[in-house]
């Protein structure tokens, strides 16, 4: 593994402690090359329980019962997915109150080389903003302040909270 | 012009040999469950018609997000496993989140039964046929995983796998129960949708 690869492995594994040391014990979602390690590291890790879907909203549908059943789920998708499950979080997360912390890799930001991402990843911020849902972009500098903001987020608001996390940013 | 082997407005077959409508379905099974027993039930007239028939702390129903039930009951089933875990499914619903049934057959969490309720229509629109006349569900269930799977298509046969299912500790099992198209709708709707969840979650905390 070569040293910058090295480096984001372990900047997304302290990520995914972190999670795991504020209380999340529950995940479900599906893959996306720009989460791998963090997935990995739920994969590997006992205090939290990791049960993948075969889409996103099937996703949505696992971690809300295990919200039920008194876990905190994590959900994990790429925004593609996200965009496939804008109604499981209208009709479902929002008005139930189910509070569940979204990873969603940002495709289509700025810098993009994959068309087909692009209209998600433009228009993937109005779309939230439309349906209340508020989102932050992962750093390698923020990672403490946005699971403290994120919880507190979801314990107040019982809604969905959006953390983004865009390719070849943590390094 | 070919003609069309099936007419898509042909419900013939369910007057010929199934003798259940969907509120007898569903009272036979919320008869058949104590008040132990979590349930969620899928969108629509089955919701409606569940918290018609007995609305109770044990029951979420999901108003929206057609296809999830059997997602959120594999997520309840998963963190209580010394509870059994009932879902009500309905034939479109499931065909929408088909591969939620893969996952269940994967992860074969023991304590879950997934009855679908089967009138081969989207009923809770207006009766437009689904696909499920062919895709035989159970089959589908079997195939992917699920450990014990019943076809029934009266009450006294229903009653039976129910009972038959909360009996023993091999799930996942799958129940496909064929009903009548056609029951009322002058259903009352669930209005209090964080209230059900909320009612939900404190009903499920006092058990492992």
């Amino acid at each position: 593994m070569n040293v910058k690869e090295d480096i984001r492995k372990n900047l997304e594994n302290k990520f995914a402690r972190l999670l795991i040391n504020v209380g999340f014990n529950f995940v479900s979602g599906v893959p996306c090359a720009a989460q791998k390690y963090i997935i990995a590291y739920f994969s590997n890790n006992p205090k939290i329980q990791h049960i993948p879907a075969t889409r996103e909203s099937e996703a949505l549908g696992i971690t809300v019962g295990a919200y039920l059943a008194g876990k905190k789920p994590i959900v994990y998708m790429q925004n593609s997915g996200l965009m496939n499950s804008i109604n499981d979080i209208t009709s479902l997360l929002i008005p139930y109150k189910i509070p569940i912390l979204f990873l969603v890799t940002w495709r289509g930001a700025p810098g993009e080389d994959a068309p087909q991402h692009i209209i998600n990843g433009q228009s993937m911020i109005k779309v939230l903003d439309a349906i209340g849902i508020p989102a932050q972009i992962l750093t390698k500098e923020n990672m403490r302040l946005i699971i403290q903001s994120s919880k507190r987020w979801l314990k107040e608001k019982q809604t969905p909270m959006i953390i983004l996390i865009i390719r070849d940013i943590l390094k | 012009m070919v003609k069309r082997k099936t007419n898509a407005n042909d419900y013939s077959h369910n007057t010929r040999y199934i003798k259940m409508k969907r509120r007898e379905a569903i009272q036979i099974i919320s008869q058949g469950l104590n008040e132990k027993i979590p349930v969620i039930s899928s969108l629509g007239l089955i919701s409606r018609e569940l918290f018609d028939l007995r609305d109770s702390p044990q029951n979420f129903y999901m108003t929206g997000s057609m296809g999830l039930a059997s997602s959120i009951g594999l997520g309840v089933a998963i963190n209580k496993p010394d509870l059994k875990v009932v879902v009500i499914d309905g034939d479109a619903s499931l065909l929408m989140n088909l591969g939620s049934s893969v996952t269940i057959g994967h992860f074969k969490p023991k304590n879950l039964i997934h009855i679908v309720l089967d009138n081969e229509a989207y009923e809770s629109c207006s009766g437009e046929p689904s696909i499920s006349k062919t895709a035989k569900l159970d089959k589908i269930a079997r195939t992917v995983g699920y450990n014990f799977v019943k076809k029934v298509k009266n009450k006294s046969d229903l009653r039976k796998a129910l009972e038959e299912s909360l009996d023993q500790n091999r799930g996942p099992i799958f129940i496909l129960a064929k009903i009548e198209l056609g029951d009322r709708r002058d259903l009352p709707r669930i209005l209090k949708l964080d209230k059900i969840a909320k009612r939900f979650k404190r009903f499920l905390s006092r058990f492992n």
